[in-house]
């Protein structure tokens, strides 16, 4: 694939301030959570009575204090955004394959097929997420499946109509047809010609997509149908924290801030991917 | 096709020693990267069609671009350019918006993307009216109707309702004419304004450009690619390469006796169906030079068959032939 | 010559038609092996959608196509992709027709690829630099973008992709209208090369009869969707019978003519 395209696009997205911020914060904040079970000796569940509800300090190595059972905030939080990281990014993976796969289809092949696809799509839109989680619940129990499968189910959707809107727009590009009249199937034309040039802003609404995925997560664990004891993740933590904010605000404080920081780092970087594959590389 | 001493009149456009360059350098024009246009200096009279003829990249319509205030905010502009006397360059937007549109206007190569696309062609017509001669919409529009059957629209009443995708690419190039025409302009720069157009298409808007010119006794700055194309209508021309001028003269001069190779062979390259039919098509060999690369002698040198030494070391500068030609070149052709 | 004895393209009666309007009626020709055949017409005129409809890139309402005999409309699919290396085209505008995200070399070993897939890397890579000196281009070239090249450069490279499966006609939609008029004939030259080498036959379309006057053994008027006159290129040049034709020449500057 192309790599001089890229480079001129990783070259300007370097060149952006407030991207590379965006991008240092991810890194460090993916550091520590892979390195947090490292740095403090203790554990998600392990349940401290001598230091219930404390405030943040360095006693007992609980830097982020304790919450109404006991257990380190540090670990947790950090436990919470490998998990919250974890969701969005094969969440996100997911549903970016399979919304390629529909939306280049749908749109190269157009016709019949790009009309049925297009009411498939647009009857799962319609699907209230909550309701769709609960009857999944129903069906397949409790699992960190379910948490999966729904997130998938909601994210591929707008995945697969941004990617068509991007085929039916190069589809009628020169090259396309040029391709088609050197001999080229329309596996060929779809995978060498159609896929790297969607790439472009399909890698946008990826990176913008895996927020969006790690707030809805978030949403669904708050109302207790995410992710369960005694795992965590930053919406669990959240919907304790929020709880117990009056007498122990330190509770909401570590994974709140530590959710904001993800969300917006993940949202800035993506403009900025954005700005930066926009043009066409001039040179 | 007769002209006044050029002496004594004051020309209607004077540019003087203009340099453009593209880069992020702050060490100023010289060190910038890429030069659009080297150092041109020419002359419009009233009245007259100057044609400017270079290749792509030869720096033709960035000059006139520069000259409208119209290039991207990392251009590097140096040099002089006067309308009427009144220098453009460094003139705040408020009094260049005064004079672009009105007196200065501009006819573009591709009519479909000059117009906007969402608004009907009568309305675009008279905007130009309301907003340079504070016109009343009824009074624009009477204009704008007036102005589409002088430049030969066909059921004129009828465009002014319809939108830009709705006619043919000539009838578009004619309407983008009239638009210029909308305020009597003093100098009307058309950009290779038949490029985008069949040959036949093209004939007739060269045809328009020359009636409007007696009519209305605008100049006109006539940018091709094309010598051909510009022979039929222009008194004088400009031949531009890599951002210089290296040849000026009467079209009479040019077309018979260029002095300067480029011309010579420029000349041949103009479709003629009149003369016996060559097995090869008769074309310039090579590309011309990118903007990037420095200047070193003459930069015609690798594509011309009468370079020497010389010319690939020291750049030849433009030499007054007679009253009215120039040619940059160390062995100019004989006359 | 006999119907289809020989021919290499014979299309009787095609119709192309666009939202239920005519683009081309009733079109019939045909063309020998090795032979030159110029189409002139207008923008509008349909000889873009009969090229495209020749390779069977736009669906033909009546007619028929036959290849060297066989009918083409009917074919399909894998049948039709395989018939896709005796016929290709070149495009009106060089930059558009390369895909931007592909270099020189990919765009150039693609034919290649899906016509002789048992190539090995290297040998696709030596066929590759031999076709770009062939267009007057330099093998270091296979590694740029295509934007990093002229309009003349670029339809080159255009040239040599459709060029690679080593096809028997050339479909040429307006080739050169887009470039300068001192590197048109650079093209026209290298299509005439080509042609003398590989005895390709060529359909070159455009709307500029001084153009097409340097490379056609016949040429064919298209106006309003039907071919108003055909005949053998000095023919049509010293004799145009047609009054669409004698207006089309007329329309043709004459530079000499200008300067009295």
């Amino acid at each position: 694939m192309s790599s001089g395209l890229w480079r001129g696009a990783g070259r300007r997205l370097r060149a952006n301030p407030a991207a590379m911020v965006a991008l240092a914060v991810i890194v460090v904040l993916v550091m520590l959570a892979l390195a947090a079970p490292l740095l403090n000796p203790n554990s998600i569940e392990a349940l401290d009575w001598s230091q219930v509800a404390t405030a943040p300090g360095v006693a007992h190595a609980h830097w982020f204090g304790t919450d109404r059972l006991g257990r380190d905030l540090f670990v947790r939080t950090f436990e919470g955004a490998r998990t919250s990281l974890a969701v969005g990014l094969l969440a996100g993976a997911v549903s970016l394959t399979l919304g390629m796969g529909f939306g280049t289809i749908a749109g190269y092949v157009g016709g019949r097929a790009d009309y049925l696809m297009m009411r498939i799509i647009e009857i799962l839109s319609g699907l209230p997420l909550v309701f769709f989680v609960i009857f999944l619940t129903v069906i397949l129990g409790r699992n960190g499946y379910v948490l999966y499968a729904s997130l998938v189910a909601i994210s591929w959707l707008t995945m697969a109509r941004i990617v068509r809107g991007q085929t039916l727009s190069i589809r009628r590009q020169e090259f396309i047809e040029a391709a088609v009249a050197t001999g080229g199937s329309p596996a060929r034309v779809i995978i060498k010609h159609i896929v790297p040039n969607v790439l472009g802003p399909v890698a946008v609404y990826a990176t913008l997509m895996v927020p969006q995925i790690i707030l809805v997560e978030s949403f669904l664990s708050f109302l207790g149908l995410g992710t369960q004891e005694p795992h965590a993740s930053l919406g669990t933590l959240v919907a304790e924290g929020a709880g117990e904010i009056e007498a122990a605000p330190w509770i909401l404080l570590a994974p709140g801030i530590l959710l904001a920081l993800l969300l917006v780092s993940l949202n800035v970087l993506g403009d900025g991917l954005r700005d930066a594959l926009d043009v066409r590389d001039p040179g | 096709m007769s002209t006044a001493a050029p002496e004594l009149e004051q020309p209607t456009l004077r540019i003087d020693g203009l340099k453009v360059r593209y880069g992020n350098s702050r060490r100023g024009i010289d060190a910038a990267s890429l030069a659009a246009v080297r150092d041109v200096s020419l002359q419009i009279f009233p009245g007259e069609c100057l044609a400017i003829v270079g290749e792509s990249g030869s720096g033709k319509s960035q000059l006139f671009l520069a000259a409208m205030g119209l290039l991207a905010g990392n251009a590097r502009i140096e040099g002089s350019v006067r309308f009427d006397g009144e220098e453009l360059l460094g003139l705040p937007a408020a009094a260049l918006n005064k004079i672009r549109g009105s007196k200065l206007s501009m006819v573009f190569q591709d009519p479909m993307t000059a117009l906007t696309p969402h608004v009907r062609v009568g309305v675009q017509l008279a905007e130009v009216r309301v907003h340079h001669a504070a016109a009343t919409w009824r009074a624009a529009e009477r204009s704008a109707l007036d102005m589409l059957e002088r430049v030969r629209v066909p059921d004129a009443p009828r465009r002014m309702r319809e939108y830009p995708h709705e006619l043919s690419g000539g009838m578009r190039q004619r309407v983008m004419i009239a638009m210029s025409l909308m305020c009597d302009p003093r100098l009307v720069i058309a950009d290779e304004p038949t490029s985008a157009l069949d040959v036949t298409v093209q004939a007739q808007i060269l045809g328009l450009l020359r009636d409007v010119r007696a009519q209305f006794g605008t100049s006109i700055a006539l940018i091709s690619h094309d010598l051909g194309v510009v022979a039929g209508i222009a008194e004088r021309i400009v031949v531009m390469y890599a951002g210089r001028v290296v040849e000026t003269g009467t079209t009479r001069q040019l077309l018979r006796a260029p002095r300067h190779p480029y011309t010579g062979l420029l000349t041949r390259c103009a479709p003629n169906l009149h003369a016996a039919r060559l097995d090869r098509m008769p074309c310039l060999e090579g590309q011309p030079p990118s903007p990037t690369e420095p200047e070193i002698g003459c930069a015609f040198a690798p594509r011309c068959p009468r370079a020497s030494g010389l010319c690939r070391e020291q750049r030849p500068p433009l030499r007054r032939i007679d009253e009215h030609s120039e040619a940059a070149c160390h062995h100019p052709l004989a006359p | 010559m006999t119907a289809s004895c020989g021919s290499l393209l014979e299309v009787r009666g095609l119709s192309v038609e666009f939202a239920g309007r005519g683009a081309v009626h009733d079109v019939s020709f045909e063309i020998a092996p090795g032979e030159v055949l110029g189409l002139v017409g207008e923008s509008g005129s349909g000889k873009s959608t009969l090229a495209r409809a020749l390779l069977r890139l736009v669906p033909v309402a009546r007619g028929t196509l036959r290849w060297r005999g066989e009918d083409l409309l009917n074919c399909e699919g894998a049948a039709l992709r395989r018939r896709r290396r005796d016929m290709q085209m070149i495009f009106q505008d060089p930059l558009a027709s390369l895909d931007p995200r592909m270099t020189v070399g990919e765009t150039l070993a693609e034919p290649l690829e899906i016509f002789e897939p048992k190539l090995e890397a290297r040998a696709r890579q030596t066929r590759v630099a031999e076709m770009l000196e062939r267009v007057g281009l330099t093998p270091a070239m296979a590694a740029r973008y295509p934007h990093e090249f002229s309009g003349g450069q670029c339809q080159r490279i255009g040239i040599a992709r459709a060029m690679m499966p080593r096809p028997q006609l050339l479909v040429c939609d307006e080739p050169v209208s887009s470039l300068d008029v001192s590197i048109q004939g650079q093209i026209v030259n290298l299509l005439s090369d080509l042609r003398r080498h590989s005895n390709t036959a060529m359909l070159f379309i455009s709307h500029n009869l001084a153009v097409v006057r340097h490379l056609s053994d016949r040429v064919m008027v298209m106006y309003d969707g039907r071919i108003v006159e055909t005949a053998a290129r000095e023919a049509l040049f010293a004799t145009p019978m047609h009054p669409y034709t004698r207006a089309l020449l007329a329309a043709v500057p004459d530079p000499a003519a200008a300067l009295h």
